[in-house]
């Protein structure tokens, strides 16, 4: 783990509405692997609001350089929107654990939920791939508009939509789509909101089928730890989402004992 | 000084922070057995600051004896252990099992979480029942022991100077403030018991206010702790009265920043001529 500030190298967005910033920041894109993270400060110094980094997937990694995928939603993502090329952003990395392969494994399912839950899925598919295995990256959204750009994925890559209005690919929330895929594939892993784990954990079906990996966002204060906020339970008792995750098996993970972080407000 | 609760046990974190520039490294909370602490959701962000609802999950003392004192015994940086009790007597519990433990440099006695049912705060708030767990505890041990204050005590002088002439060999102030959020669409407080501790650059005026009136008052060291971010704000504490500070949600924020705040301290020294921080101590008031 490094504190580092690193150089804003591009910062665009996407046709989805989600930003993708490129940084030059060695000291965490040599090590990072897919579904790991950094807590990245989003505000200019001797600001103090918001206080608290924000966790961001790793989305890609290329050498020296890593990408990070984000909506400008809040505050935090609103200042990172912000940043310009040639700026500087304060990260701290790589935190967590990644996903893993198992020597088994042969045809992925890459699961991402909504538009972000894509973010961890792009650099893990480069990884699949590269290690030549076949790769199937399944994205959920609730309309065409909120799709990540297919050509950005690797070209072996398959790719298929899920989409509540129908819009583009299949018409169907996406643990549906994950059930008929499935069948086709030897190993799960998904990133989304947590209500659509809870989906996913309670559909018989698609838990008792295939190893499913899955990777966990709870509120987190320092995501290096120490602060023990986002602890959650498993089968093998307590765990730091941050430390010991964000990726578990989803088998392991006490369902109950995990919230969805967003907090209501007008 | 890593305040308690913000840098666990220091054994994870020394492999990820540099502590040789810790004067100390303060544990996590340790009650006798083994907690859970409470369910999700456990942290709310709030302007300037945080609201945690941790509740003290720990290892309990016979894991703490046994896996991280040793490592603690071959620090140059000494430890100092955050005690914690649902009753008065696992306050004297604790102290007498910690006593004589190498790798224990000191104690720090928590009568000041907001985050529990039982014991906790409610210790910090009268002064006779502080006062008497002080004493309890001294008794028990021949560690120095810091009392730490909550600033959620009607009248934090009685209970700084109640704790002071039972005996404490310093003070720390202060522990979290006790605030809250509501979840709008779900009419409901975000935390499960409602309430958290308030951390962070917002409750730093406040810890700093409280530093100045208690210094004024005891003649026992102080440990200000409370919002402290920058060396200007250590500074700040420290003109105030505190002999040496702690930094909590901003060590979490910035690991990087305990070196930074020695270093600013220094430079701060040079520049002003000042040969021994104990110059500085209290400078702030008017006496
Ligand atoms: C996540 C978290 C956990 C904490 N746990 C403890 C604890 O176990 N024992 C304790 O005495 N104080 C605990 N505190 C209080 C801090 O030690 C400190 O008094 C308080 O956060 C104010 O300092 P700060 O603004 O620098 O964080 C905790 C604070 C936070 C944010």
């Amino acid at each position: 783990m490094k504190q580092v500030v690193a150089r804003v190298l591009s910062n665009k967005k996407l046709s989805s509405g989600c930003y993708v910033m490129w940084l030059e920041v060695p000291e965490v894109a040599l090590m990072v692997k897919p579904g790991q993270f950094v807590m990245v400060l989003c505000r200019g110094e001797g600001q103090t609001s918001p206080l608290l980094r924000r966790p961001l997937s790793v989305h890609r990694i290329d050498g020296d350089r890593l990408a990070l995928l984000y909506a400008a939603v809040g505050q935090g993502t609103g200042w990172l929107a912000g940043r310009k090329t040639g700026g500087q952003v304060d990260v701290l990395g790589p935190l967590g654990n990644g996903f893993t392969i198992d020597a088994g494994a042969k045809k992925l399912l890459l699961v991402g939920g909504g538009a972000m839950g894509i973010a961890p899925m792009i650099a893990f598919a480069d990884e699949a791939v590269d290690k030549g295995l076949e790769v199937t990256v399944l994205q959920g959204v609730r309309n065409a508009d909120l799709l990540y750009p297919q050509d950005e994925l690797p070209s072996s890559v398959t790719f298929e939509a899920a989409t509540e209005d129908g819009s583009v690919g299949r018409k169907e929330f996406v643990t549906g789509a994950i059930a008929e895929l499935s069948p086709d594939h030897d190993r799960i892993y998904a990133c989304g909101p947590i209500p659509m784990y809870q989906a996913i954990a309670g559909n018989t079906l698609i838990l008792s089928s295939k190893p499913t990996q899955v990777c966990l966002e709870q509120m987190m204060a320092c995501g290096w730890g120490v602060c023990y906020g986002c602890t959650i339970k498993t089968q093998n008792g307590l765990a730091k989402v941050c430390q010991d995750g964000p990726v578990f098996d989803i088998n392991d993970v006490v369902w109950d004992s995990v919230v969805d972080p967003r907090i209501g407000r007008v | 000084m890593s305040a308690s609760g913000t840098f666990g046990y220091g054994v994870d974190e020394a492999q990820k922070v540099d502590i040789t520039k810790l004067g100390a490294v303060i544990c996590k909370g340790i009650f006798l057995k083994p907690r859970d602490g409470n369910p999700q959701p456990r942290l709310v962000e709030t302007p300037a600051g945080m609201l945690n609802s941790i509740g003290l999950q720990g290892v309990g003392i016979d894991k703490l004896i046994s896996d991280y004192a040793p490592v603690w015994g071959k620090w140059d940086t000494p430890v100092i252990v955050n005690i914690c009790g649902e009753s008065a007597d696992e306050y004297t519990e604790i102290a007498k099992r910690l006593d004589e433990v190498d790798g224990v440099s000191g104690l720090e006695v928590n009568i000041s979480c907001p985050n529990l049912h039982k014991g906790g705060m409610e210790f910090g708030t009268d002064p006779q029942v502080a006062a008497q767990i002080t004493s309890n505890v001294k008794a028990a041990t021949s560690l120095p022991v810091m009392v730490k204050l909550t600033p959620n005590a009607p009248d934090i002088v009685s209970v700084a100077r109640a704790v002071a002439d039972a005996g404490a060999d310093a003070l720390s102030l202060i522990n979290t403030i006790v605030g809250m959020a509501i979840d709008v669409v779900k009419q409901k407080p975000v935390l499960p018991n409602g309430i958290g501790g308030l951390s962070g650059p917002a409750i730093k005026p406040i810890a700093l206010a409280i530093v100045y009136k208690v210094a004024k008052s005891v003649d026992i060291p102080i440990i200000g702790v409370g919002g402290i971010s920058s060396a200007n704000d250590a500074l700040e504490f420290i003109l105030a009265g505190a002999s040496a500070v702690q930094i909590g949600t901003a060590g979490m924020i910035n690991p990087d920043i305990f070196g930074q705040i020695v270093n600013g301290i220094q430079t701060y020294m040079q520049k002003t001529g000042t040969a021994d921080i104990s110059e500085l101590v209290g400078k702030a008031g008017l006496r």
